[in-house]
Protein backbone atom coordinates (compact mmCIF):
# COMPACT_ATOMS: atom_id res chain seq x y z
CA UNK A 1 0.00 0.00 0.00
CA UNK A 2 1.17 3.69 -0.86
CA UNK A 3 2.31 5.26 2.07
CA UNK A 4 -0.25 8.47 0.73
CA UNK A 5 -3.07 5.93 1.09
CA UNK A 6 -3.67 6.95 4.93
CA UNK A 7 -3.97 10.49 3.61
CA UNK A 8 -6.37 9.84 1.17
CA UNK A 9 -8.46 8.70 2.61
CA UNK A 10 -8.27 11.36 4.87
CA UNK A 11 -9.36 13.62 3.01
CA UNK A 12 -11.93 11.55 1.65
CA UNK A 13 -13.06 11.46 5.42
CA UNK A 14 -12.69 15.13 5.98
CA UNK A 15 -14.75 16.28 2.94
CA UNK A 16 -17.17 13.30 3.81
CA UNK A 17 -17.65 15.18 7.30
CA UNK A 18 -18.17 18.49 6.21
CA UNK A 19 -15.02 19.56 7.64
CA UNK A 20 -13.17 20.88 4.52
CA UNK A 21 -15.60 22.61 2.14
CA UNK A 22 -14.33 25.98 0.39
CA UNK A 23 -18.01 26.75 1.73
CA UNK A 24 -17.41 25.40 5.22
CA UNK A 25 -14.00 27.36 5.84
CA UNK A 26 -15.54 30.54 4.05
CA UNK A 27 -12.68 30.74 0.98
CA UNK A 28 -14.11 32.36 -1.72
CA UNK A 29 -12.05 32.42 -4.76
CA UNK A 30 -10.64 36.13 -5.41
CA UNK A 31 -13.06 38.35 -6.86
CA UNK A 32 -11.71 39.70 -10.12
CA UNK A 33 -10.56 43.70 -9.36
CA UNK A 34 -12.51 45.60 -11.67
CA UNK A 35 -10.95 48.53 -13.26
CA UNK A 36 -12.16 51.73 -12.33
CA UNK A 37 -14.09 53.44 -14.00
CA UNK A 38 -12.62 55.92 -16.47
CA UNK A 39 -15.98 57.67 -17.76
CA UNK A 40 -16.53 61.27 -18.44
CA UNK A 41 -12.59 61.83 -17.66
CA UNK A 42 -11.26 63.31 -20.58
CA UNK A 43 -8.23 61.21 -20.92
CA UNK A 44 -6.11 63.27 -23.55
CA UNK A 45 -6.73 66.51 -21.12
CA UNK A 46 -5.85 64.40 -18.18
CA UNK A 47 -2.39 63.25 -19.86
CA UNK A 48 -1.20 66.62 -20.75
CA UNK A 49 -2.11 68.09 -17.69
CA UNK A 50 0.53 64.96 -15.89
CA UNK A 51 3.00 66.31 -18.20
CA UNK A 52 2.80 69.53 -17.57
CA UNK A 53 2.85 68.56 -13.65
CA UNK A 54 5.76 66.61 -13.72
CA UNK A 55 8.00 69.02 -15.38
CA UNK A 56 7.42 71.62 -13.24
CA UNK A 57 9.33 69.17 -9.97
CA UNK A 58 12.42 70.02 -11.08
CA UNK A 59 15.29 71.95 -8.59
CA UNK A 60 14.41 75.39 -9.66
CA UNK A 61 11.63 75.92 -7.26
CA UNK A 62 13.06 73.86 -4.07
CA UNK A 63 16.31 76.05 -4.57
CA UNK A 64 14.18 78.89 -4.75
CA UNK A 65 12.41 77.75 -1.26
CA UNK A 66 15.41 77.35 -0.02
CA UNK A 67 16.62 81.11 -0.57
CA UNK A 68 13.58 81.82 1.11
CA UNK A 69 14.18 80.20 4.05
CA UNK A 70 17.28 81.64 4.12
CA UNK A 71 16.04 84.86 3.97
CA UNK A 72 14.00 84.27 7.03
CA UNK A 73 17.42 83.53 9.36
CA UNK A 74 18.48 85.73 11.92
CA UNK A 75 21.69 85.90 14.12
CA UNK A 76 22.14 82.78 15.85
CA UNK A 77 19.23 81.34 14.71
CA UNK A 78 19.64 78.89 12.88
CA UNK A 79 23.46 78.42 13.11
CA UNK A 80 25.42 78.81 9.93
CA UNK A 81 28.39 76.68 9.21
CA UNK A 82 31.44 76.62 6.68
CA UNK A 83 31.18 73.23 5.17
CA UNK A 84 29.10 70.13 6.05
CA UNK A 85 27.61 70.22 9.41
CA UNK A 86 28.23 68.24 12.12
CA UNK A 87 25.31 65.99 11.95
CA UNK A 88 24.29 62.75 11.64
CA UNK A 89 22.67 62.44 8.24
CA UNK A 90 24.09 59.02 5.91
CA UNK A 91 23.05 61.74 2.85
CA UNK A 92 25.56 64.47 3.29
CA UNK A 93 28.77 64.35 1.80
CA UNK A 94 31.98 64.14 3.56
CA UNK A 95 33.89 67.12 3.92
CA UNK A 96 33.40 69.68 1.41
CA UNK A 97 33.41 73.61 0.40
CA UNK A 98 29.69 74.62 1.17
CA UNK A 99 27.57 76.04 3.78
CA UNK A 100 25.26 74.83 5.80
CA UNK A 101 22.77 75.80 8.28
CA UNK A 102 22.03 73.40 11.59
CA UNK A 103 19.64 74.09 14.33
CA UNK A 104 16.92 73.45 16.47
CA UNK A 105 15.83 76.86 17.36
CA UNK A 106 12.82 79.21 17.19
CA UNK A 107 13.03 83.24 16.70
CA UNK A 108 11.52 85.98 18.64
CA UNK A 109 9.40 86.10 15.56
CA UNK A 110 8.31 82.68 15.97
CA UNK A 111 10.41 81.82 13.12
CA UNK A 112 11.73 77.92 14.14
CA UNK A 113 14.38 76.11 11.81
CA UNK A 114 14.57 72.13 12.23
CA UNK A 115 17.25 69.97 10.87
CA UNK A 116 20.21 71.29 8.65
CA UNK A 117 20.41 72.10 5.56
CA UNK A 118 24.05 72.19 3.51
CA UNK A 119 24.46 73.62 -0.14
CA UNK A 120 26.62 74.39 -2.81
CA UNK A 121 26.40 76.32 -5.67
CA UNK A 122 28.55 77.87 -8.16
CA UNK A 123 28.48 79.78 -11.69
CA UNK A 124 30.96 80.95 -13.99
CA UNK A 125 30.94 82.71 -17.44
CA UNK A 126 33.61 82.69 -19.85
CA UNK A 127 34.30 84.46 -23.38
CA UNK A 128 31.62 86.52 -25.32
CA UNK A 129 29.28 85.63 -28.09
CA UNK A 130 31.68 87.38 -30.40
CA UNK A 131 34.21 84.99 -30.13
CA UNK A 132 34.69 82.08 -32.09
CA UNK A 133 34.36 79.43 -28.87
CA UNK A 134 31.35 81.79 -28.00
CA UNK A 135 30.27 82.43 -24.58
CA UNK A 136 30.11 79.75 -21.94
CA UNK A 137 28.00 79.88 -19.04
CA UNK A 138 27.67 77.57 -16.73
CA UNK A 139 26.15 76.98 -13.33
CA UNK A 140 25.75 74.40 -10.99
CA UNK A 141 24.15 73.84 -7.26
CA UNK A 142 23.18 70.93 -4.58
CA UNK A 143 20.82 70.77 -1.73
CA UNK A 144 21.64 68.19 1.32
CA UNK A 145 18.80 68.63 3.39
CA UNK A 146 16.60 67.31 6.14
CA UNK A 147 15.17 70.60 7.36
CA UNK A 148 11.91 72.07 8.14
CA UNK A 149 11.31 76.30 8.49
CA UNK A 150 8.20 77.37 9.76
CA UNK A 151 6.78 80.71 10.73
CA UNK A 152 3.79 80.02 13.18
CA UNK A 153 1.92 77.06 12.39
CA UNK A 154 2.61 77.54 8.81
CA UNK A 155 5.80 75.77 7.07
CA UNK A 156 7.04 78.46 4.82
CA UNK A 157 9.68 74.87 3.44
CA UNK A 158 10.43 71.65 4.07
CA UNK A 159 13.07 70.04 2.55
CA UNK A 160 14.37 66.80 3.16
CA UNK A 161 16.14 64.50 0.18
CA UNK A 162 19.19 65.78 -1.93
CA UNK A 163 18.20 68.49 -5.03
CA UNK A 164 20.32 69.50 -7.67
CA UNK A 165 20.68 70.89 -10.95
CA UNK A 166 22.68 72.21 -13.55
CA UNK A 167 23.15 74.27 -17.04
CA UNK A 168 25.78 74.89 -19.76
CA UNK A 169 24.77 77.05 -22.03
CA UNK A 170 27.29 78.21 -24.97
CA UNK A 171 26.25 81.05 -26.52
CA UNK A 172 27.53 82.88 -30.16
CA UNK A 173 26.53 85.42 -32.17
CA UNK A 174 24.99 82.52 -34.99
CA UNK A 175 23.60 80.12 -32.44
CA UNK A 176 23.00 79.39 -28.60
CA UNK A 177 22.54 76.02 -27.29
CA UNK A 178 22.13 74.55 -23.57
CA UNK A 179 21.58 71.51 -21.17
CA UNK A 180 19.55 71.70 -18.16
CA UNK A 181 19.57 68.53 -15.79
CA UNK A 182 17.76 68.29 -12.32
CA UNK A 183 17.74 65.71 -9.69
CA UNK A 184 14.61 66.00 -7.09
CA UNK A 185 15.24 62.95 -4.70
CA UNK A 186 13.49 64.65 -1.62
CA UNK A 187 10.23 65.35 -0.30
CA UNK A 188 9.21 69.23 -0.51
CA UNK A 189 6.90 70.96 0.93
CA UNK A 190 5.86 74.22 2.32
CA UNK A 191 4.47 77.60 0.74
CA UNK A 192 7.58 78.79 -0.37
CA UNK A 193 8.13 75.69 -2.96
CA UNK A 194 4.25 76.01 -4.31
CA UNK A 195 4.74 79.96 -4.87
CA UNK A 196 7.80 79.37 -7.21
CA UNK A 197 5.75 76.70 -9.29
CA UNK A 198 5.87 73.14 -7.42
CA UNK A 199 2.16 72.05 -7.36
CA UNK A 200 0.88 72.99 -3.76
CA UNK A 201 0.63 70.66 -0.77
CA UNK A 202 3.32 69.01 -0.89
CA UNK A 203 5.54 66.17 -2.78
CA UNK A 204 7.94 63.13 -2.60
CA UNK A 205 10.28 62.86 -5.46
CA UNK A 206 12.97 60.51 -7.45
CA UNK A 207 12.66 62.39 -10.50
CA UNK A 208 15.67 63.14 -12.92
CA UNK A 209 14.44 66.00 -15.52
CA UNK A 210 17.60 66.51 -18.41
CA UNK A 211 16.53 68.71 -21.57
CA UNK A 212 18.25 70.73 -24.24
CA UNK A 213 17.50 74.03 -25.43
CA UNK A 214 18.25 76.61 -28.00
CA UNK A 215 19.11 75.29 -31.62
CA UNK A 216 17.89 71.55 -31.10
CA UNK A 217 15.20 71.02 -28.02
CA UNK A 218 14.58 68.10 -26.92
CA UNK A 219 13.27 66.53 -23.74
CA UNK A 220 16.61 64.14 -23.21
CA UNK A 221 14.70 62.27 -20.21
CA UNK A 222 12.21 62.28 -17.91
CA UNK A 223 12.79 59.53 -15.24
CA UNK A 224 11.22 59.02 -11.97
CA UNK A 225 8.31 59.09 -10.10
CA UNK A 226 6.21 61.74 -8.09
CA UNK A 227 4.01 61.35 -4.97
CA UNK A 228 1.42 64.69 -4.58
CA UNK A 229 0.36 64.75 -0.75
CA UNK A 230 -2.17 66.86 -1.33
CA UNK A 231 -2.58 67.89 -4.96
CA UNK A 232 -4.42 66.06 -7.44
CA UNK A 233 -4.53 65.84 -11.48
CA UNK A 234 -7.47 65.89 -12.57
CA UNK A 235 -8.99 65.73 -9.02
CA UNK A 236 -8.57 62.40 -9.13
CA UNK A 237 -4.77 61.26 -9.46
CA UNK A 238 -1.98 61.62 -7.13
CA UNK A 239 1.26 60.44 -8.26
CA UNK A 240 3.18 60.06 -11.56
CA UNK A 241 5.66 58.12 -12.96
CA UNK A 242 7.45 58.64 -16.06
CA UNK A 243 10.37 57.00 -17.95
CA UNK A 244 10.32 58.91 -21.35
CA UNK A 245 11.91 60.88 -23.80
CA UNK A 246 11.23 63.02 -26.68
CA UNK A 247 12.41 65.53 -29.57
CA UNK A 248 11.29 68.57 -31.10
CA UNK A 249 9.48 68.72 -33.98
CA UNK A 250 11.92 71.04 -35.41
CA UNK A 251 14.78 68.65 -34.61
CA UNK A 252 15.31 67.12 -37.70
CA UNK A 253 17.18 64.03 -36.56
CA UNK A 254 14.40 63.01 -35.15
CA UNK A 255 12.40 60.30 -36.77
CA UNK A 256 9.12 61.12 -35.21
CA UNK A 257 8.24 64.34 -33.87
CA UNK A 258 4.94 63.35 -33.21
CA UNK A 259 5.18 61.03 -30.39
CA UNK A 260 7.31 60.29 -27.09
CA UNK A 261 9.21 57.36 -26.67
CA UNK A 262 8.71 55.41 -23.34
CA UNK A 263 5.61 56.12 -21.35
CA UNK A 264 4.26 58.21 -18.46
CA UNK A 265 1.68 56.80 -15.71
CA UNK A 266 -1.03 58.55 -13.34
CA UNK A 267 -2.19 56.44 -10.18
CA UNK A 268 -5.28 57.18 -8.62
CA UNK A 269 -6.27 57.30 -4.91
CA UNK A 270 -6.86 53.99 -4.78
CA UNK A 271 -3.69 52.71 -6.13
CA UNK A 272 -4.32 52.10 -9.62
CA UNK A 273 -1.91 52.76 -11.88
CA UNK A 274 -2.79 53.82 -15.51
CA UNK A 275 0.27 53.96 -18.09
CA UNK A 276 0.08 55.60 -21.26
CA UNK A 277 2.86 53.83 -23.52
CA UNK A 278 3.93 55.58 -26.63
CA UNK A 279 6.65 54.10 -28.78
CA UNK A 280 8.86 51.84 -26.65
CA UNK A 281 11.67 53.73 -25.15
CA UNK A 282 14.91 51.40 -26.91
CA UNK A 283 17.52 50.52 -24.85
CA UNK A 284 21.07 49.16 -26.55
CA UNK A 285 20.80 47.18 -29.59
CA UNK A 286 17.18 46.87 -29.66
CA UNK A 287 16.50 49.43 -32.19
CA UNK A 288 14.26 48.37 -35.45
CA UNK A 289 11.87 46.39 -33.81
CA UNK A 290 8.36 46.91 -35.02
CA UNK A 291 4.95 45.84 -33.08
CA UNK A 292 2.12 47.86 -34.61
CA UNK A 293 -0.03 49.64 -34.11
CA UNK A 294 1.42 50.85 -31.30
CA UNK A 295 5.01 51.52 -32.80
CA UNK A 296 3.01 54.07 -34.77
CA UNK A 297 4.25 57.51 -35.34
CA UNK A 298 0.63 58.80 -34.29
CA UNK A 299 0.88 60.87 -31.14
CA UNK A 300 -0.96 58.63 -29.16
CA UNK A 301 -0.37 55.98 -26.46
CA UNK A 302 -2.07 53.11 -25.01
CA UNK A 303 -3.44 53.05 -21.72
CA UNK A 304 -2.75 49.61 -19.95
CA UNK A 305 -3.48 48.86 -16.11
CA UNK A 306 -2.03 45.91 -14.29
CA UNK A 307 -0.62 45.32 -17.84
CA UNK A 308 -3.71 44.96 -19.29
CA UNK A 309 -4.16 46.81 -22.34
CA UNK A 310 -7.32 48.60 -22.39
CA UNK A 311 -8.16 49.44 -25.65
CA UNK A 312 -7.91 53.09 -24.91
CA UNK A 313 -5.94 55.37 -27.23
CA UNK A 314 -4.88 58.57 -25.73
CA UNK A 315 -3.07 61.81 -27.36
CA UNK A 316 -2.22 64.34 -25.16
CA UNK A 317 -1.50 67.46 -26.58
CA UNK A 318 2.47 68.14 -26.31
CA UNK A 319 2.98 71.04 -28.14
CA UNK A 320 3.50 72.72 -24.92
CA UNK A 321 6.82 71.16 -24.70
CA UNK A 322 8.21 73.70 -27.62
CA UNK A 323 6.42 77.09 -27.28
CA UNK A 324 9.07 78.26 -24.80
CA UNK A 325 6.61 78.20 -21.55
CA UNK A 326 8.10 75.37 -20.07
CA UNK A 327 11.23 73.59 -20.69
CA UNK A 328 13.15 76.79 -19.82
CA UNK A 329 16.79 77.66 -19.05
CA UNK A 330 17.73 79.34 -16.15
CA UNK A 331 19.71 82.23 -16.13
CA UNK A 332 23.21 81.71 -14.35
CA UNK A 333 22.12 84.49 -11.41
CA UNK A 334 20.11 81.84 -10.36
CA UNK A 335 22.87 80.22 -9.40
CA UNK A 336 24.32 82.68 -7.36
CA UNK A 337 24.07 83.12 -3.89
CA UNK A 338 26.52 85.36 -1.70
CA UNK A 339 28.30 84.02 1.34
CA UNK A 340 28.04 86.99 2.84
CA UNK A 341 24.30 88.37 2.56
CA UNK A 342 23.82 86.40 6.19
CA UNK A 343 23.05 88.33 9.43
CA UNK A 344 26.06 88.57 11.73
CA UNK A 345 26.60 87.04 15.27
CA UNK A 346 24.63 84.96 17.79
CA UNK A 347 24.80 81.27 18.51
CA UNK B 1 -13.37 33.91 18.44
CA UNK B 2 -14.01 30.25 16.84
CA UNK B 3 -11.68 28.75 13.90
CA UNK B 4 -11.76 25.99 12.15
CA UNK B 5 -8.78 23.84 11.89
CA UNK B 6 -8.72 21.23 9.37
CA UNK B 7 -5.69 21.27 7.26
CA UNK B 8 -4.06 18.40 4.74
CA UNK B 9 -0.85 19.99 4.25
CA UNK B 10 0.97 18.62 7.16
CA UNK B 11 1.94 15.42 5.85
CA UNK B 12 3.78 13.20 9.57
CA UNK B 13 1.84 11.27 11.69
CA UNK B 14 1.35 12.98 15.02
CA UNK B 15 0.36 16.11 12.72
CA UNK B 16 -2.10 13.29 10.94
CA UNK B 17 -3.21 12.18 14.45
CA UNK B 18 -4.32 15.71 15.06
CA UNK B 19 -5.95 16.43 12.06
CA UNK B 20 -7.96 13.14 12.51
CA UNK B 21 -9.15 14.11 15.74
CA UNK B 22 -9.66 17.60 14.31
CA UNK B 23 -12.00 16.49 11.55
CA UNK B 24 -13.65 13.83 13.67
CA UNK B 25 -17.57 14.20 14.22
CA UNK B 26 -19.49 16.91 13.20
CA UNK B 27 -18.29 20.29 11.77
CA UNK B 28 -19.33 22.47 15.32
CA UNK B 29 -17.00 19.85 17.15
CA UNK B 30 -13.37 21.25 14.78
CA UNK B 31 -14.32 24.50 16.45
CA UNK B 32 -11.91 25.68 19.54
CA UNK B 33 -11.99 28.44 21.64
CA UNK B 34 -9.08 30.84 20.92
CA UNK B 35 -8.33 32.91 24.60
CA UNK B 36 -9.26 36.26 24.93
CA UNK B 37 -6.10 38.45 24.33
CA UNK B 38 -5.71 39.94 27.83
CA UNK B 39 -2.27 41.62 27.11
CA UNK B 40 -2.20 45.27 27.14
CA UNK B 41 -1.35 46.46 23.69
CA UNK B 42 2.17 47.07 22.75
CA UNK B 43 1.33 50.36 21.41
CA UNK B 44 -1.03 52.56 24.04
CA UNK B 45 -1.85 55.48 22.17
CA UNK B 46 -3.86 56.71 25.14
CA UNK B 47 -1.63 59.11 26.58
CA UNK B 48 -0.77 61.80 24.68
CA UNK B 49 3.30 62.00 23.34
CA UNK B 50 4.46 64.48 25.75
CA UNK B 51 4.72 68.41 24.02
CA UNK B 52 7.98 69.99 23.64
CA UNK B 53 7.44 73.52 25.37
CA UNK B 54 10.12 74.53 25.89
CA UNK B 55 11.62 74.96 22.21
CA UNK B 56 14.30 77.16 23.63
CA UNK B 57 16.36 74.84 25.35
CA UNK B 58 16.82 73.07 21.91
CA UNK B 59 18.81 75.74 20.51
CA UNK B 60 22.00 74.38 19.71
CA UNK B 61 25.22 75.58 19.24
CA UNK B 62 28.14 74.58 17.08
CA UNK B 63 30.82 72.55 18.72
CA UNK B 64 33.44 74.53 16.78
CA UNK B 65 33.85 77.86 15.16
CA UNK B 66 36.08 79.72 12.52
CA UNK B 67 36.33 83.04 12.56
CA UNK B 68 37.66 84.17 9.14
CA UNK B 69 39.48 87.50 8.53
CA UNK B 70 40.20 89.03 5.16
CA UNK B 71 42.19 92.00 4.89
CA UNK B 72 43.88 93.52 2.45
CA UNK B 73 45.52 96.92 0.50
CA UNK B 74 44.98 98.42 -2.87
CA UNK B 75 47.76 100.94 -4.07
CA UNK B 76 46.22 102.57 -6.77
CA UNK B 77 48.21 104.83 -9.28
CA UNK B 78 49.10 107.06 -11.46
CA UNK B 79 48.58 109.55 -8.24
CA UNK B 80 45.11 111.30 -8.18
CA UNK B 81 43.85 109.47 -10.79
CA UNK B 82 42.30 108.48 -12.71
CA UNK B 83 43.68 105.00 -12.16
CA UNK B 84 45.55 102.58 -14.54
CA UNK B 85 46.62 100.35 -12.55
CA UNK B 86 46.20 98.59 -9.31
CA UNK B 87 48.73 96.06 -6.78
CA UNK B 88 47.85 94.72 -3.42
CA UNK B 89 47.80 92.25 -0.99
CA UNK B 90 45.17 90.03 0.41
CA UNK B 91 45.72 88.06 3.53
CA UNK B 92 43.12 85.06 4.80
CA UNK B 93 43.44 83.88 8.22
CA UNK B 94 41.13 81.61 9.75
CA UNK B 95 41.39 80.73 13.39
CA UNK B 96 39.44 77.74 14.75
CA UNK B 97 37.59 77.94 18.60
CA UNK B 98 38.95 81.85 18.64
CA UNK B 99 42.18 83.52 18.19
CA UNK B 100 45.25 81.33 19.53
CA UNK B 101 46.81 81.53 22.49
CA UNK B 102 49.31 84.46 22.52
CA UNK B 103 52.02 81.68 23.16
CA UNK B 104 51.36 79.63 20.54
CA UNK B 105 53.43 80.79 17.83
CA UNK B 106 52.99 78.43 14.79
CA UNK B 107 50.84 79.75 12.34
CA UNK B 108 46.96 78.59 11.73
CA UNK B 109 46.31 76.16 9.15
CA UNK B 110 44.58 78.82 6.81
CA UNK B 111 46.90 81.90 6.66
CA UNK B 112 47.09 83.05 3.01
CA UNK B 113 49.21 85.62 1.49
CA UNK B 114 47.76 86.86 -1.55
CA UNK B 115 49.46 89.04 -4.01
CA UNK B 116 46.85 91.45 -6.38
CA UNK B 117 47.69 93.00 -9.20
CA UNK B 118 44.93 94.90 -11.61
CA UNK B 119 43.75 96.65 -14.56
CA UNK B 120 40.36 98.40 -15.40
CA UNK B 121 37.51 97.08 -16.57
CA UNK B 122 36.91 97.62 -19.97
CA UNK B 123 33.91 95.40 -20.08
CA UNK B 124 31.86 96.64 -17.35
CA UNK B 125 31.89 98.80 -14.65
CA UNK B 126 30.17 98.40 -10.63
CA UNK B 127 27.22 101.23 -10.84
CA UNK B 128 27.99 104.16 -8.70
CA UNK B 129 31.66 102.77 -8.08
CA UNK B 130 34.52 105.67 -8.71
CA UNK B 131 37.10 102.48 -10.44
CA UNK B 132 36.26 99.05 -10.89
CA UNK B 133 39.91 96.65 -12.29
CA UNK B 134 40.19 93.21 -13.00
CA UNK B 135 41.91 91.56 -10.45
CA UNK B 136 44.45 88.78 -10.46
CA UNK B 137 44.88 86.57 -7.31
CA UNK B 138 48.22 85.06 -6.90
CA UNK B 139 49.18 83.18 -3.51
CA UNK B 140 52.25 84.71 -2.58
CA UNK B 141 52.55 81.89 0.68
CA UNK B 142 49.77 79.37 2.63
CA UNK B 143 47.89 76.77 1.49
CA UNK B 144 44.42 77.83 0.26
CA UNK B 145 43.33 74.12 1.07
CA UNK B 146 43.21 74.41 4.16
CA UNK B 147 40.48 77.14 4.47
CA UNK B 148 37.08 76.53 4.69
CA UNK B 149 35.55 79.81 3.10
CA UNK B 150 34.05 78.44 0.25
CA UNK B 151 34.26 81.60 -1.88
CA UNK B 152 38.05 81.98 -1.31
CA UNK B 153 39.86 82.84 -4.41
CA UNK B 154 41.66 80.39 -6.06
CA UNK B 155 45.13 80.81 -7.21
CA UNK B 156 45.42 82.87 -10.53
CA UNK B 157 41.68 83.80 -9.91
CA UNK B 158 40.49 87.10 -11.64
CA UNK B 159 37.86 88.66 -10.30
CA UNK B 160 36.10 92.09 -11.39
CA UNK B 161 36.42 94.42 -8.51
CA UNK B 162 34.98 97.66 -8.08
CA UNK B 163 35.23 100.63 -5.50
CA UNK B 164 31.39 102.31 -3.98
CA UNK B 165 32.91 105.59 -1.87
CA UNK B 166 29.03 105.48 -1.35
CA UNK B 167 28.50 102.60 0.24
CA UNK B 168 32.20 102.15 1.98
CA UNK B 169 32.44 98.43 -0.07
CA UNK B 170 33.97 96.74 -2.54
CA UNK B 171 31.92 94.90 -4.74
CA UNK B 172 32.47 91.88 -6.98
CA UNK B 173 31.22 90.65 -9.55
CA UNK B 174 29.41 87.81 -10.47
CA UNK B 175 27.78 87.25 -14.02
CA UNK B 176 25.33 90.20 -13.85
CA UNK B 177 25.19 90.77 -10.42
CA UNK B 178 27.32 92.76 -7.98
CA UNK B 179 27.58 91.45 -4.56
CA UNK B 180 29.38 93.37 -1.58
CA UNK B 181 32.49 91.68 -0.78
CA UNK B 182 34.42 93.75 1.66
CA UNK B 183 34.21 96.72 3.78
CA UNK B 184 36.75 99.48 2.48
CA UNK B 185 38.12 102.95 3.09
CA UNK B 186 39.97 105.07 0.47
CA UNK B 187 42.21 107.33 1.77
CA UNK B 188 44.45 109.44 -1.13
CA UNK B 189 45.25 106.22 -3.64
CA UNK B 190 45.19 103.23 -1.45
CA UNK B 191 42.16 101.85 -0.18
CA UNK B 192 42.21 99.57 3.08
CA UNK B 193 39.45 96.48 3.21
CA UNK B 194 38.20 93.97 5.44
CA UNK B 195 35.66 91.26 6.11
CA UNK B 196 35.27 89.11 9.33
CA UNK B 197 33.28 86.49 10.26
CA UNK B 198 32.44 83.79 12.50
CA UNK B 199 30.79 80.69 11.81
CA UNK B 200 30.08 76.91 12.91
CA UNK B 201 32.42 74.66 11.36
CA UNK B 202 33.22 70.94 11.71
CA UNK B 203 36.61 69.84 12.85
CA UNK B 204 37.65 66.18 12.42
CA UNK B 205 38.77 65.02 15.86
CA UNK B 206 42.54 63.06 15.94
CA UNK B 207 41.83 59.77 16.56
Amino acid sequence: MSRLTPFLALLVACNGLGGGSDEDTGYAPPVELATPDLTGVDLDTLWTEAFRTVLAVDARAAWSAHKDALGLVTPGCPDLYYGVPPVEDDGLPDMADGMAWADHCTTAGDRTFAGHTFWQNAASTLGSTAAPEGLTTTGTRSLFTDGIVSEGDTVVSELDGEIRDSLLRIQTESGDEWTYNSLVDATVTGTAAASHGMPAGGLRADLVLSYRGGDVRTLEDARGNVFFFEHRIGDRFDSIAIDLTHAAPSNNANDCPDEPLGYISVRDENAFWYDLVFQPRYGAGDEGYENLPYTECDGCGNIYVRGLDQGIEVCPDLSFLWDGSTLNAPVVEDYLLSTRDFPQGGN
Amino acid sequence: MKVRICTPAAWGVPTLMLALAGCSGSGDDTVIDVPEDTEPAVLDDTAPFPEDTSVSTLDEEPDHTVTLIEQGTWSLSPLGGPYTSLVGTLTLIEYIDGPPDPQDTAPPPCQVEVALTGTPSVDGNCPSCSFTFEVLHQVVSGDLTQCHDPDRPFDGAVRRLGYNPSTGKIQWQQASLWFDWYTANQVGDQVTFSYTTTLGVTVEEDN
